[in-house]
């Protein structure tokens, strides 16, 4: 036992004066200031693009306006969409007056855009066929509107809504079922006052309302809106959860990293930059620990150093197990270092304070993992898949004896073995798919799901996903005790040199 | 213990269907270094590896101070050093580092790491990266590594390659010390001659993977009792073939030089004769019947 710790600590003295290890280490920490610089550009880059608060609305909406006009003079426009038309600009117009921007005021832009104007045309509606009363009445809700949105009373609106949604659930049109959720949204919205002011950084609650809307929607029948696939026992599960988390995250105003419908809207820039520094830190250190693998065995080999260790008194396998073991151990103890650093850079540049635990529900109560244990934890598990890739590369280096090919070849499976399984899936949707490695892969997006929203994380992971993960974990497993054992048996029975 | 340091018993080895060595047996004694000698392709290196454990061995035994190399491998590992091929020490660290590491995984004291530099004269450059230095200083520094545990025997492969001849008189000096000091035993393999007949006590010689002769050097009974040629140079040449004659001796003539075979303790009897019937001697010289000879002898004879 204490001649194998020699070994292991002998073998660790090697990699660490190698130069291109000292290079690789370098390259992280770069790695990591860069990501804290990319994920600031590019919360700058998308925030001009969402900024509406830049918008010239009122040109906008009087370019509408001018158009709308056209069309009611032309003759061959049937006279319901000229009403309408008619109705849309004398709504734009009292936007106008107001200044009521309809580009940063969601609220308001709900109810020009949807109640107002439909009012409006039912009046007109109602005028051209001399239905008075019905027509005052309805020219009293849209007075109602109308002084709603000139006194900013986001609450009267809240109110009007929940009125309406009591007179259509009276009126049988909704289902109770609906009513109720409906009448949750509307309370989610008024208490955490969703859509009343602009603010940018804020986009996300709106977003979260949908998602709340959708799986609702999901729940009740059963039926995922998106892929229109039923729901299983476990996704119904999940849509439970996942609702919880959305009201916890407006509770504690915790944006996801990714949300929208499109699944572009980023996060804070806080937590753009902690996904933006885990990928690109282990990308740089699976090259690096695929490097020292993939030359463990071939460069002692081809250099002729092997044979000072062949005759020390230890046997082979001991010789080769040192070298997995530290190779292994390299690879967690970095992980972890790096996950630590990331967190302290992220800390300087954009704030202690922004830092995001992890969401999960466990018997119906939300609970948050600390900030830096789950970046531990998500990095370590981003690391399982490279030492997957490790112990390919040691294996190749083993069997191959060429540290070029056993790198090149490990070091392209990496990274591209995942695209040559995205168009694999696009054609064949098979069960035995998932019996393909890489389909197994990809495992941080698959657990720790709750980072993104229901909609950004079925675009994660369309495929993969309906693999569970205990089956890719097994799978795994399985592959890499393969390797393993390919790789002793080859360098027991080979002969050095 | 015996004598014995390494006992190699109907070792045998094929690649593919080849048979590189063919039943091969020998020892090395203790305090001995043993050249181990043939042609290139003989089986030389092969026979070095399997000492050492980087090839299978096939058939039969090798014991390195009574442990199986095969059975018990990590014991008599222990008592082993050596250079096979090249001296390869890791070239992006300094030779201090290289035997540091060998030291750790040996259990030596860091200290036997400076004694074993100073020993092969390596002091001043130690802390230069290995891949800066020369050959002969590699070789120097794996002759280093392989003596850092104090071995109870040496392997050396093919040593003086690249050396100069300074270098080699260095390094049969250090065996030289370390063979009579420490009691030591070297196996050293090459196929050049004149500096086997320098180092070594024994030979041992081999082609196609057998073993075809076994051969004690500077054995002074031995040097006695062998026949010698000698080359003698006459003023009066013909008298003194036909004196020679007389005397029972066969004799050639090599343009002026008479060339007589006779044992070496009969010379300075026959220089007696000579003086005796007034022939004036000019020169006397002994060729040496030299390593060479013999093996071009015997790889002649076992073809």
């Amino acid at each position: 036992m204490g001649n194998f710790i020699r070994l292991c600590s002998c073998e660790f003295t090697k990699i660490f004066k190698k130069k291109s290890t000292k290079i690789m280490i370098i390259i992280l920490i770069v790695a990591l200031f860069l990501s804290a610089g990319m994920a600031s550009l590019s919360k700058k880059l998308t925030d001009v693009a969402e900024d509406y608060a830049n918008i010239d609305y009122k040109e906008h909406m009087r370019v509408t306006i001018e158009m709308n006009k056209n069309e009611i003079d032309n003759d061959a426009v049937d006279e319901l969409s000229k009403t309408y038309m008619k109705a849309t600009n004398d709504v734009y117009q009292l936007a106008i007056d107001n200044d009521v921007n309809i580009y940063t005021s969601y609220w308001k832009s709900d109810v020009l855009n949807k109640d107002m104007i439909n009012l409006k045309s039912e009046q007109y509606l109602s005028e051209a066929t001399g239905e008075t009363s019905i027509a005052e009445a309805l020219k009293l809700d849209y007075d109602k509107y109308a002084e709603m949105i000139k006194n900013d009373d986001f609450s009267g609106f809240m109110k009007t809504k929940r009125d309406n949604l009591k007179r259509d659930f009276d009126a049988k049109k909704i289902s109770e079922e609906e009513y109720n959720d409906s009448l949750h949204i509307v309370e989610l919205t008024e208490k955490y006052e969703i859509g009343k002011t602009y603010n940018k950084e804020d986009i996300w609650k709106s977003q979260i309302i949908n998602d709340i809307e959708m799986c609702q929607y999901n729940l009740r029948y059963g039926v995922n809106q998106m892929t229109m696939e039923a729901l299983t026992e476990k996704s119904y599960e999940k849509t439970k959860n996942n609702i919880l988390i959305y009201e916890y995250r407006l509770e504690h105003n915790l944006a996801p990293s990714v949300s929208g419908r499109d699944g572009t809207s980023l996060g804070s820039a806080r937590k753009v930059y902690d996904n933006m520094a885990s990928s690109f830190g282990m990308l740089v250190l699976s090259v690096m620990m695929i490097i020292i693998a993939g030359g463990s065995i071939s460069t002692e080999v081809s250099k002729g150093t092997i044979k000072f260790w062949s005759f020390t008194p230890n046997r082979r396998w001991k010789i080769l197990l040192s070298k997995l073991l530290v190779a292994t151990g390299i690879l967690f103890v970095i992980t972890i270092v790096m996950s630590v650093l990331s967190t302290l850079i992220g800390n300087i540049f954009f704030g202690a304070s922004n830092a995001q635990g992890y969401l999960y529900v466990s018997n119906g109560v939300v609970h948050e993992i600390n900030y830096v244990i789950y970046s531990i934890l998500y990095n370590l598990v981003a690391a399982i898949e490279v030492f997957v890739f490790l112990v390919l590369a040691m294996m190749l280096s083993t069997v191959v004896r060429n540290t070029a090919a056993s790198v090149g070849i490990s070091i392209a499976a990496y990274l591209g073995g995942s695209i040559i399984c995205t168009i694999i899936n696009t054609f064949i949707k098979a069960d035995w798919t998932k019996f393909i490695p890489f389909n197994n892969l990809s495992l941080v997006d698959r657990i720790f799901t709750n980072d993104y929203t229901e909609v950004a994380s079925m675009m994660v992971s369309s495929v993969t996903g309906n693999i569970s993960i205990k089956f890719s974990l097994i799978y795994l497993a399985i592959c890499t005790i393969i390797m393993i054992i390919t790789m002793f048996d080859s360098f027991r029975k080979r002969d050095i040199v | 213990m015996s004598d014995t340091i390494l006992e190699i018993k109907n070792l045998s080895k094929y690649f593919g269907k080849t048979k590189v060595v063919d039943n091969l047996s020998f020892e090395v004694k203790k305090g001995e270094i043993l050249g181990f000698l043939g042609p290139n392709g003989a089986g030389k290196t092969t026979t070095i590896k399997m000492i050492l454990g980087m090839l299978s061995i096939d058939e039969g035994s090798i014991s390195i101070n009574g442990f199986d190399v095969k059975k018990n491998f990590e014991k008599a590992m222990e008592n082993i050093g050596g250079i096979v091929e090249n001296p390869d020490l890791y070239g992006y660290m300094s030779a201090v580092d290289n035997l540091k590491l060998h030291a750790k995984i040996r259990k030596v004291n860091y200290s036997e790491v400076y004694r074993v530099l100073e020993l092969v004269n390596l002091s001043k450059s130690m802390n230069v990266k290995v891949s800066k230095y020369s050959l002969g200083m590699k070789q120097r520094a794996g002759l280093a590594l392989s003596l850092l545990h104090s071995p109870k025997i040496l392997i050396l492969d093919e040593p003086t390659n690249g050396l100069d001849p300074v270098g080699i008189k260095d390094l049969r000096d250090i065996l030289k010390k370390l063979t009579k000091e420490q009691g030591m035993s070297v196996l050293v393999s090459s196929h050049i001659l004149s500096e086997m007949e320098l180092m070594c006590d024994r030979v041992v010689m081999i082609n196609n993977g057998k073993l075809i002769k076994e051969q004690a050097l500077n054995d002074e009974n031995v040097i006695q009792s062998s026949v010698v040629e000698y080359e003698i140079k006459v003023k009066q040449t013909d008298d003194a073939i036909g004196i020679l004659k007389d005397c029972g001796k066969e004799v050639k003539t090599i343009e002026d030089k008479i060339v007589v075979v006779i044992k070496k303790d009969e010379i300075s009897e026959l220089i007696k004769t000579l003086v005796m019937k007034n022939i004036d001697i000019l020169s006397v010289y002994e060729v040496e019947k030299t390593l060479e000879n013999i093996f071009f002898d015997v790889t002649k004879g076992g073809k």
